[in-house]
C-alpha cells in the first residue's frame, strides 16, 4: 500500500508539472526551485518528494510539448523540433504533432524501462570509458557541430562569384559569430556574479529563455501566422519505421546528453540525428521528444541506478539534498513511477491538446497567444531573476534572434554559452576568463 | 487516392495527390490510434514488471566494502560490518572504522566512517556510540581516493544502525594472547602503570601483573565530548569495558565514553627515600621525593625538540628522575612551571636502570606534589679544576659569543664569560635551549649561569641545561 501511495505522489507530480510546463519559458530547474520551497515549508516523506519531482519532470517532457506546438515557445531541448511542430499546426495538424511527439516520449520511456535491469552494469562501463575523456569529448562535440554546418540556400543565386561566395558563407560566419558572442556571454555569466546572490542559482534562466523562447515568440508576434481549424486526429500519418528510427535516435542522443555533463538535449539530439541519418519532419518530432524525455528523465534515472549514483541535472541535485536512493527497491519504484507517470502524462497531453489547446489556438489570434506567452515569460523571468534577469533577457534575445535571421544553427548559442565549462574541464577556463577580465 | 477524394485530415480535395497539397498529409501511411494505446499498454506492462521488482527487492542490500572503488566516489551506499577502530572525536564529528572482512587485505575491506553534526550530537544524546566490536549498518556518501583509502560520511543519525556486542570478561594477558578476541568487546581489570601522550590521544598502559595492554583514549573525547580530563592516575585500579582493536599488529583497547572506564581503587606505592633506592627495586613503583638541583632538558641531534627532562635530585650521586617530554606536557601549567631548580618534588616513579645507573622514571598520569624553593650551586672559580657532571654557577661578563655548528640546525652557542677575577670560562648553550630563550644574552652583558660541567673539545665547559639557568644580572 505504501508503494502505491508513492506512485500516487508521482501522479500528483504530473498534475503539478503539467500546470507549470504549459507556461512558456519555465524550465525543470524552476520546477525544482518551487518544489524545494514547498518542501522546506511543509516537509514530508523525502522519497515521496523525490517521486513527486520525477512526476513533474515527466510532465515537463511530455505535456510540455503543448507549449512548443501551440505557443511556439521552445526551450533548449525543443528548439529544433519547434519548426516541424508549428508547421503541422499551420496545416491544422497540431493535435497529430502532439501525438507524434508524445509517441516519441512513450517510446523513450519504454526503452528506458527496458534497459533498467542492465543499467547498473551498462552505465558503469560507460562511466569508466568516458570519464577520463570528458574534456576532449565535449570540445570535439563543439568542433564537430561548428564544422558540420552546411551553407543555406537563400533561393536567389547571386550573379557574381564574390556574391555567391558571400552568400554561401553568410550563414556559416553568422553561426561562428553567434558561437563566439555566446561564449563571451558564457564567460561573463558563469564567472562573474551577474545576478544578486539570492538569485544566483537562476542566472541561466534568462539566458535560455532569451536564446530560445523569446525570439520565437517575437517572430510569431510579428509574422502573426493564421492558424487554421485543427483537425481531430484519428491516428498518425507516418510509418512505423520513421517512428522507430526517430525514437531510437532521440533516445540515443538524449541518453548521451544525460550522461555527459553540460551537453544538453538539443546537442545530443543533433548529434544522434547525424549519427543515425534522421531526416523528415516525423522523425524530427519523434526523435526530439524522445531525446528530451531521455535527457531530463534519464538524467534523474541515472541518480537512482544502484552502484552508479550519477548526479546529473538540476532535479537530481535538488533531490540529492533531501533523499538518497538506498537500494534496488528504490530504483525499481522509480522505474515503475516513470512508466505510470509517462502514461498519465501522455493521456493528459492528448486530452489537453484535443479539448483545450487545439480549440483555443483557432479561436484566439496567434498574435494574442504569443503576446500572452511573452508576458508570461517576462513575468517568470522577473519573478525568478529580477530586473537584472530582464536585462540579461534583452541581451540574450538579441543574440537568439541572429540564428533565425541568418538561418544558422541555434545550437551554437548553447555550445558557445557552455564552452567556458568545457574549457574549465580541460583546465584552461580560468586563464581565458582572466584574459577577458573575468577575474 | 483517387481524384476528388477528400483528405481525411484537412477535409479538402486532394485531386489525387499524395501528400495532400493542403496539409501535406501522406495518407498512404497511418498508425491508428489503437496502436498508440497498444504501445501504452506495453509501457504499462513494463511498469507493472518494475513495480513487482520493487516489491520483491529487499529494502536493504549492503554492498561489500572491498567492492567500493574510485568510480563510486561521491556515491551513496549501504554498508554492513564490524567496527574495528574508534570512535575518534572531532569538533563536529565522530569517526570510526568499519570492516566487513570481504577481502583478505584488511585495508581494502575497511572504510572510515564520519558522522557530522547534527547527527553526531544526536548519537551522543542517544548514547548510541559505535564501539569496536559492534555490528553496524550504515548508509552514507562514499569518498574514494583509492581502494585502500575510502571514507563514508553520514549526515543522518537514523542512517546508522548499531547492534551492540556484549562484552566478555577477560584479562590484559588474555587479550594480548587470544587473537579470537580481536574486534570483540571485553571487560578487563588492571592497574594503570604508565601513559604515553600522543598528539591526538593518550595511551594508558593497563597491567594485570604479568602483561600490559594499551588503552587508547582520544583527546577529542576529553575536549569535545566529556569536556573534562579523564583523571586517571598511575596505580589506579580500573575496570574497562572496551573493544579490542589492533594498531600495527598490537592489540589495543578502545573506549567510546569515559563511562566505559571505572576506577575501582588505587594501589599504594612503596614510600622509598632516594638514598634507599637499590637494584632490588628495579621494576617496582615507588613514591619518592627530593629537591631539584638541576632540571636538564635533553634534545636530539635531528631537531630542536626536547625529548625528556632529567631532574637532578638532592645530590649528584642520587638516582635522577627521568620525565619523558610527552608526559611532562600533560602536567598542569602551574606544575610545569614549578618543576625547576630549587623546588621540592614528590612523585610516583618506576625504578629502572639506564646507561648503567639507577634512575626513577616519572610515570604518568599523575600530578606530583611540588613546592617552590631556591637552589644555587656554588660559583665555579675555575671549571677546569672541577669534575665532570658537577653542578656549578658561572657569573661574569660575556666577552665573546661563538657558535658550534650543528649541520642544518641552528648552532649551539659558546659564551666566553669573564669572571670578576678576570678568568674567562666557557659556557655552552645547546641550540634547543638557546633557540627557546626569549631574549638571548649579548656580548658585554653580565650574566649568571647554572649548569653541569661537561667536556667539549677536550676543555671543560659549563653546560646550560634549561632556559631558567641563564639570566642577566
Amino acid at each position: 500500500m505504501e508503494s502505491l501511495a508513492y506512485l500516487l505522489w508521482g501522479m500528483l507530480g504530473v498534475l503539478a508539472g503539467s500546470c507549470l510546463s504549459i507556461l512558456p519559458g519555465l524550465h525543470p530547474l524552476n520546477f525544482a526551485g518551487l518544489a524545494v520551497v514547498i518542501y522546506i515549508a511543509y516537509p514530508f516523506n523525502p522519497l515521496a518528494f523525490s517521486l513527486f519531482l520525477i512526476g513533474m519532470l515527466v510532465a515537463y517532457s511530455v505535456v510540455g510539448i503543448i507549449t512548443t506546438t501551440y505557443m511556439g515557445s521552445p526551450d533548449d531541448s525543443t528548439f529544433y523540433m519547434v519548426f516541424p511542430n508549428q508547421k503541422y499546426l499551420l496545416y491544422g495538424r497540431g493535435e497529430e504533432a502532439c501525438l507524434l511527439s508524445g509517441l516519441g516520449a512513450i517510446g523513450a520511456a519504454i526503452l528506458l524501462v527496458a534497459i533498467s535491469p542492465a543499467a547498473p552494469y551498462l552505465f558503469q562501463v560507460f562511466r569508466r570509458l568516458t570519464t577520463p575523456h570528458f574534456a576532449w569529448i565535449l570540445i570535439g562535440v563543439v568542433v564537430y557541430l561548428l564544422m558540420s554546418e552546411w551553407p543555406k540556400d537563400w533561393g536567389s543565386r547571386k550573379k557574381t562569384r564574390l556574391g555567391r561566395l558571400a552568400d554561401g558563407w553568410s550563414s556559416l560566419v553568422a553561426g561562428i559569430f553567434v558561437f563566439f558572442l555566446s561564449m563571451i556571454l558564457g564567460f561573463i555569466v558563469l564567472n562573474v556574479p551577474v545576478m544578486p546572490p539570492d538569485r544566483a542559482f537562476q542566472n541561466i534562466l534568462p539566458v535560455f529563455v532569451g536564446f530560445f523562447a523569446m525570439p520565437w515568440v517575437l517572430m510569431n508576434i510579428f509574422s502573426n501566422p493564421k492558424v487554421p481549424e485543427q483537425s481531430k486526429s484519428t491516428g498518425i500519418y507516418a510509418g512505423w519505421q520513421e517512428v522507430a528510427h526517430g525514437t531510437m535516435a532521440g533516445f540515443l542522443g538524449g541518453t548521451f546528453a544525460a550522461f555527459q555533463p553540460v551537453i544538453t538535449a538539443g546537442v545530443g539530439g543533433v548529434l544522434a540525428g547525424h549519427a543515425t541519418s534522421t531526416r523528415g519532419d516525423t522523425s524530427f518530432m519523434v526523435s526530439g521528444s524522445a531525446g528530451r524525455f531521455a535527457y531530463y528523465v534519464g538524467a534523474f534515472f541515472l541518480f537512482w541506478v544502484p552502484l552508479l549514483h550519477l548526479t546529473r541535472g538540476g532535479m537530481a541535485w535538488v533531490t540529492s539534498m533531501v533523499y538518497q536512493p538506498r537500494s534496488s527497491s528504490d530504483f525499481w519504484l522509480l522505474v515503475a513511477t516513470i512508466a505510470f507517470t509517462t502514461l498519465f502524462a501522455f493521456i493528459l497531453l492528448v486530452l489537453l491538446s484535443r479539448f483545450v489547446f487545439s480549440k483555443m489556438v483557432t479561436r484566439i489570434s496567434y498574435r494574442k497567444i504569443s503576446i500572452v506567452a511573452m508576458m508570461i515569460i517576462l513575468a517568470i523571468v522577473f519573478i525568478f531573476a529580477g530586473a537584472t534577469g530582464l536585462l540579461l533577457l534583452v541581451i540574450t534575445t538579441g543574440l537568439g534572434l541572429i540564428p533565425p535571421m541568418f538561418r544558422t544553427r541555434r545550437l551554437n548559442l548553447v555550445l558557445g554559452f557552455f564552452f567556458p565549462i568545457f574549457l574549465n574541464m580541460a583546465g584552461l577556463g580560468e586563464q581565458i576568463a582572466c584574459w577577458l577580465g573575468g577575474y | 487516392m483517387k481524384k476528388n477524394e477528400i483528405c481525411p485530415v484537412c477535409g479538402k480535395e486532394t485531386e489525387g495527390k499524395v501528400p495532400c497539397p493542403h496539409c501535406l498529409t501522406d495518407t498512404t501511411r497511418k498508425i491508428r490510434l489503437l496502436y498508440l494505446w497498444v504501445i501504452c499498454v506495453i509501457l504499462a506492462v513494463l511498469g507493472v514488471g518494475a513495480f513487482l521488482m520493487h516489491v520483491k527487492a529487499s529494502g536493504e542490500e549492503p554492498i561489500s566494502i572491498s567492492q567500493i572503488d574510485t568510480w563510486m566516489d561521491y556515491s551513496h551506499n549501504l554498508i554492513e560490518g564490524t567496527v574495528t577502530s574508534g570512535p575518534l572525536y572531532g569538533r563536529n564529528y565522530i569517526s570510526f572504522s568499519v570492516s566487513d572482512f570481504s577481502s583478505t587485505d584488511p585495508e581494502i575491506s575497511t572504510i572510515e566512517v564520519r558522522v557530522y553534526s547534527p547527527a553526531f550530537e544526536e548519537l551522543l544524546m542517544e548514547r548510541r556510540i559505535p564501539r569496536v566490536g559492534d555490528r553496524v549498518k550504515i548508509f552514507g556518501q562514499t569518498r574514494v581516493l583509492s581502494e585502500r583509502d575510502k571514507m563514508m560520511t553520514v549526515s543522518l543519525a537514523s542512517d546508522i544502525k548499531i547492534q551492540p556486542l556484549s562484552p566478555v570478561v577477560s584479562t590484559p594477558s588474555d587479550v594480548l594472547r587470544n587473537v579470537a578476541l580481536l574486534y570483540k568487546r571485553v571487560t578487563i581489570e588492571g592497574v594503570v602503570t604508565s601513559m604515553r601522550a600522543l598528539g591526538s590521544a593518550n595511551i594508558y598502559y593497563i597491567s594485570d601483573g604479568s602483561s600490559e595492554i594499551q588503552l587508547y583514549v582520544p583527546l577529542g573525547l576529553e575536549v569535545y565530548v566529556e569536556k573534562r580530563p579523564l583523571g586517571l592516575e598511575v596505580l589506579d585500579r580500573v575496570r574497562i569495558t572496551g573493544g579490542v582493536s589492533s594498531y600495527k599488529g598490537t592489540p589495543q583497547l578502545m573506549v567510546g565514553l569515559f563511562s566505559d572506564i571505572e576506577v575501582l581503587g588505587k594501589e599504594e606505592p612503596k614510600l622509598v627515600r632516594l638514598s634507599e633506592i637499590s637494584e632490588n627495586l628495579i621494576g617496582s613503583y615507588i613514591q619518592t621525593s627530593g629537591k631539584i638541583t638541576l632540571s636538564e632538558a635533553v634534545g636530539t641531534t635531528t631537531s630542536l625538540k626536547i625529548t625528556r627532562r632529567i631532574l637532578w635530585l638532592d645530590d649528584v650521586n642520587m638516582p635522577k628522575a627521568y620525565i619523558e617530554e610527552e608526559i611532562f606536557q600533560t602536567l598542569p601549567p602551574e606544575t610545569k612551571r614549578l618543576v625547576r631548580r630549587g623546588s621540592s618534588i614528590e612523585f610516583v616513579g618506576k625504578v629502572e636502570k639506564r646507561e648503567g645507573k639507577l634512575v626513577v622514571t616519572f610515570v604518568g598520569p599523575q600530578i606530583p606534589n611540588v613546592l617552590e624553593g631556591e637552589f644555587l650551586p656554588p660559583i665555579a672559580e675555575n671549571l677546569q679544576t672541577l669534575e665532570v657532571d658537577i653542578l656549578a654557577t658561572v657569573a661574569g661578563r660575556i666577552v665573546e659569543i661563538s657558535t658550534r655548528e650543528k649541520g642544518l640546525l641552528p648552532p649551539d652557542r659558546i659564551l666566553m664569560v669573564e669572571s670578576p677575577s678576570g678568568l674567562v670560562q666557557k659556557v655552552l648553550i645547546p641550540n634547543f635551549v638557546y633557540e627557546r630563550l626569549p631574549d638571548p644574552p649579548r656580548a658585554g652583558e653580565n650574566i649568571n649561569t647554572v649548569g653541569k660541567i661537561s667536556v667539549v673539545g677536550g676543555e671543560k665547559v659549563l653546560h646550560v641545561c634549561s632556559i631558567e639557568d641563564i639570566w642577566r644580572v
